[in-house]
């Protein structure tokens, strides 16, 4: 409630600083994920300031060159820095990675919600469109997209490569989001809502969608791993960042995939990049479904 | 060993659970005994460790729970330190269990000839064949009608009662030397709980075994019982035979358990005697009496722990204050209230009118079954007038909640009209909908999944207010606290989360959010058929008190007839959709009409040992047949002493008896 009596009921407002140390406490590997993602985004953030080298200088003097004390990630078959990369290509990672799961996820959630509440044919209906857009393969769907929609790019971010990839796991997110649902609307609390003469927008936003944080959560946080990985096959196949825009998907497939004998470093990293983000995101995410549980709370 | 040692002796028997913090002792010590051939029960509410007592004797308490002391003797072996193969030999072979839930405790996937059977194979190593012969004898033991056919049916093709008939026949299977039974009856309907328990005790004296029942339901302690112990907070409060300790009891907690039990054979008044407060934290049981908090005669000594002492009836109490009740200085003194008072209006139209209302469920046809139709509610009529609690009473899949969820505009009805406050609701769609939801609020059974776990108590009473515009903002929150001051809790209590408030203080929040609308009417829907005896009398007391401080009226839905007397002005008995009696309170418990009515009554059972054992059962018949194929008469003729062929033919119409008195039954003179 944001009404400011309400707050005199509270024995004290907590500072964010009590709040994350207390969180810390009680889920400290949460509180790492939490860390790890801050610090990527760090980095997206001021990557021109963080990253030793420009991302686009080729240097081919220093091709293919292992990591060294000059090049702590080694060097790509343009001479460019695999580290400095790695940090710009974090930018459009998370972003992208970020935005396109909580969309899909959000729209997914919303469909399937609405399918439990209002069951019956509509319920059939959106059960037969899912069946009909999951029977066409995630990256055939992403690439028809993609290459439909063009480009509409706003900073780093391309809106429509977003769209892209959010919408081919909306139906995924419908599927989950609905069977979690089913039981929370039999819930004589939610009859209780509707007998309190609620609409159904405040019974399905304020009062259903709350109930469904932890599958939503777990959700996202799979999600957020399947987004960048989907970045990554679609500017692969030339409908997502072209080069030479620094994408760890980008890094991952092409050229390099073919010199991984010779350089893995090339390779490594920016996989171990996107690793460590996705395992920061389900630490997170998990840490967070655990918390957001009233249950939990003492 | 000698024979008269009894069979099971459990001496100090200690559970703790662990928790986040310090382990939570659930079990303090508790000792008792069971004798040869002899039915003991163990009664608490619940929390009082009733179950954790029965699952540790038998292995299975969940993870979290250890048995950190104490001896349980089966037999000079302890089942507390046995083997885990010794368990397995034991469990089945010489102990059997029947659990509560009889739809969840069968296999779906086997049949039932096949799951008695197995008891069978695995203990004593019959064949087969063996072993199907032995389940049909065992079926026709426990009274299943058509046993041949029935052993190679699944659990879903039996009912409840069937089903709980059949754990039994398991439980028997290699005629064990003990049966423990959970809550054996508690899912089951009350003329159907009545014929498990006749049946189950009736065996267990024929087969010389023990019967151990747990159970929070003293009536049943009354008929069956031998011996009874009555547990609170995790120890024994009072032990001995259950004629003693019923008739004179001498703990404070087992007389305000008695007390506060709605009872069909007291003085009907206006109030139920109440043991105010609730049980102890477990975390925070007091050292010395558990109960002294609650209990209106402690005095100081009640802070040091005591020891079962013999008293003058032959039990054992822990009270302190035993001599002081058995010289009969002091005794148990709930607060009664006044004689009931008529506050019904009789000019003033009703507050709510329902006409031939019916609920069809049209199934579809299936693989192996053609097109039915469900009459789950087949021409009901009645109005409430304003301060009048109607008690609508019946057995489960009889239609009582669909009506209340029609009136509540939860489903619709296929045909009738309902009228709210003089306006058609019917068919009251949007707006005009939600505007007629003010004058009707419903409190629902379930106290845990009837609050939504992810708000606030002033959340959950305050949105409806904000929604309807009754009040925001800090008059939202000054009426918060009003309303629980109204419903008995603090109001403090208002940023607590549900799940950390007990299962009656949650009830109390159900109510005072339906009073949040300030509505005319509430639907109590089995309001409080989940919680415990003394829990539910301060809840019954308390709508009482609200229906004449707010002149409400009730529409109460349930199934137990005596608490409904308590509460009631009118009561309607419902059976597979109809209304089969009609008639003011005081009237139909005196001189019940329709023979469903009495069977109910005589079904319910009653604290009273002297009484419980002194009648029949015999006319307890059958169980309420499948709604998708009713009869075509009158539904309840195949299980009426009095019904006749002209009975099967139509149903029969609600006819006037007397004043205010109708009866749908061909066999009753006017």
């Amino acid at each position: 409630m944001s009404d400011a009596s309400t707050n005199l009921h509270l024995t004290a407002r907590r500072t964010f600083g009590k709040t994350f140390r207390r969180f810390a406490r009680r889920q400290p590997l949460g509180a790492a994920g939490a860390v790890l993602i801050v610090v990527f985004i760090i980095c997206g953030l001021f990557a021109p300031w963080v990253a030793p080298y420009d991302p686009f200088d080729t240097d081919f003097m220093a091709v293919l060159e292992a990591p060294s004390r000059a090049h702590w990630f080694g060097t790509d078959s343009f001479g460019r820095d695999v580290l400095s990369r790695i940090i710009h290509g974090s930018r459009s990672a998370l972003a992208l990675g970020v935005t396109a799961s909580l969309l899909g996820a959000a729209i997914g959630g919303l469909i399937g919600v609405m399918a439990a509440y209002y069951g019956g044919r509509f319920d059939m209906i959106v059960q037969r469109l899912i069946d009909m857009i999951l029977s066409i393969p995630v990256i055939v769907l992403a690439l028809v997209l993609a290459a439909v929609l063009g480009k509409r790019e706003i900073g780093a971010l391309d809106l429509n490569l977003v769209l892209a990839i959010a919408i081919p796991n909306a139906p995924r997110a419908a599927r989950i989001i609905r069977s979690a649902a089913l039981s929370v609307c039999r819930m004589p609390y939610i009859e209780a809502a509707r007998t309190a003469g609620f609409t159904d927008a405040r019974i399905i936003l304020g009062h259903i969608a709350p109930n469904l944080s932890a599958p939503a959560l777990v959700l996202v946080t799979a999600f957020v791993a399947q987004a960048i990985l989907m970045e990554s096959s679609l500017s692969f196949l030339g409908v997502g960042i072209v080069e030479p825009a620094p994408s760890w998907g980008l890094m991952l497939s092409g050229v390099a995939v073919s010199l991984f004998a010779e350089a893995p470093w090339t390779v490594i990293f920016p996989g171990l990049a996107i690793s460590v983000t996705v395992f920061a995101f389900s630490l997170l995410g998990d840490a967070l479904r655990d918390e957001l549980d009233p249950k939990s709370r003492s | 060993m000698p024979l008269d040692a009894p069979l099971l002796s459990i001496e100090g028997l200690r559970v703790e659970f662990a928790s986040e913090r310090e382990p939570v002792r659930a079990l303090d010590g508790v000792d008792f005994d069971i004798g040869r051939g002899e039915i003991v029960a163990v009664v608490g509410e619940s929390g009082s460790g009733k179950s954790v007592t029965a699952l540790s004797l038998i292995g299975l308490l969940p993870r979290a729970a250890k048995v950190t002391g104490g001896r349980a003797m089966f037999e000079g072996r302890d089942l507390l330190t046995m083997s885990a193969a010794d368990l397995c030999a034991t469990r089945g072979r010489e102990i059997g269990m029947i659990f509560q839930d009889p739809m969840t405790s069968l296999n779906p996937t086997l049949t039932v000839g096949f799951q008695i059977g197995e008891t069978l194979r695995e203990h004593l190593g019959y064949g087969p064949a063996e072993a199907r012969a032995r389940a049909l004898e065992l079926l026709k033991l426990v009274g299943i009608s058509e046993a041949e056919s029935r052993l190679d049916q699944y659990p879903h093709q039996f009912s409840g009662g069937m089903r709980q008939r059949v754990m039994i026949a398991i439980g028997l299977a290699c005629q064990p030397k003990l049966l423990i039974a959970d809550e054996p009856t508690t899912a089951l309907d009350v003329t159907v709980q009545a014929q498990i328990l006749d049946l189950m005790s009736g065996l267990v004296r024929k087969l010389g075994a023990s019967l151990l029942i747990i159970t929070h339901n003293l009536g049943v302690v009354a008929r069956y019982a031998d011996r009874v112990v009555v547990m609170y907070s995790g120890r024994i409060a009072e032990r001995g035979e259950a004629s003693a300790v019923f008739m004179r009891p001498r703990h404070f907690y087992t007389a305000g358990l008695l007390n506060s039990a709605p009872r069909l054979d007291s003085p009907v008044q206006q109030r139920l005697d109440t043991i105010e407060g609730q049980p102890p934290d477990p975390s925070r049981r007091p050292d010395g009496c558990a109960f002294a908090p609650r209990c209106t005669h402690k005095i100081a000594a009640c802070a040091q722990p005591r020891a079962l002492t013999a008293t003058d009836t032959g039990a054992q109490s822990t009270c302190v204050r035993i001599d002081d009740i058995a010289a009969g200085r002091i005794r148990w003194g709930g607060k009664s209230g006044a004689a009931p008072v008529a506050s019904v209006v009789p000019e003033e139209p009703p507050i709510l009118r329902i006409d031939n209302l019916v609920k069809h469920y049209a199934l579809k046809p299936g693989w192996r079954t053609p097109a039915r139709v469900v009459r789950a509610v087949d021409g009901v009529s009645l109005s409430i007038r304003p301060g009048e609690t109607i008690g609508l009473v019946g057995e489960s899949g009889c239609g009582k909640s669909t009506l209340g969820r029609m009136i509540l505009r939860l489903d619709d009805p296929t045909s009738g009209r309902i009228e709210i406050g003089g306006r058609d609701a019917t068919h009251a769609k949007g707006d005009d909908l939600r505007q007629l939801r003010r004058l009707f609020q419903v409190v629902f059974q379930d106290p845990y999944a009837s609050l939504n776990p992810r708000k606030t108590i002033r959340e959950a009473i305050a949105e409806p207010m904000r929604v309807h515009g009754i009040a925001s903002g800090g008059r939202a929150n000054a009426r918060v606290a009003e309303l629980l001051e109204q419903v008995g809790l603090r109001p403090d209590m208002a940023d607590r989360y549900p799940h950390q408030m007990s299962g009656g203080q949650r009830q109390r929040v159900g109510i005072a959010r339906a009073l949040a609308m300030e509505p005319k009417l509430i639907i109590c829907d089995e309001a409080v058929s989940a919680l415990d005896v003394s829990i539910q009398a301060q809840v019954v007391n308390l709508l009482s008190d609200l229906k004449r401080t707010l002149n409400l009226s009730y529409l109460f839905i349930a199934h137990d007839l005596a608490v409904v007397r308590h509460i009631a002005d009118e009561v309607l008995v419902m059976y597979l959709g109809r209304i089969v009696e009609r008639a003011p309170r005081d009237i139909l418990y005196a001189r019940p009409q329709h023979p469903y009515t009495r069977m109910l009554l005589a079904a319910a059972p009653s604290p009273d040992p002297a009484r419980e054992k002194a009648r029949s059962h015999s006319a307890l018949i059958g169980e309420p047949p499948s709604p998708f194929a009713p009869p075509p008469g009158c539904a309840f003729a195949p299980r009426c002493p009095l019904a006749t062929d002209e009975c099967r033919v139509a149903p029969p119409p609600l006819r006037e008896t007397g004043p205010g008195h109708q009866v749908a039954c061909l066999r009753i003179d006017a």
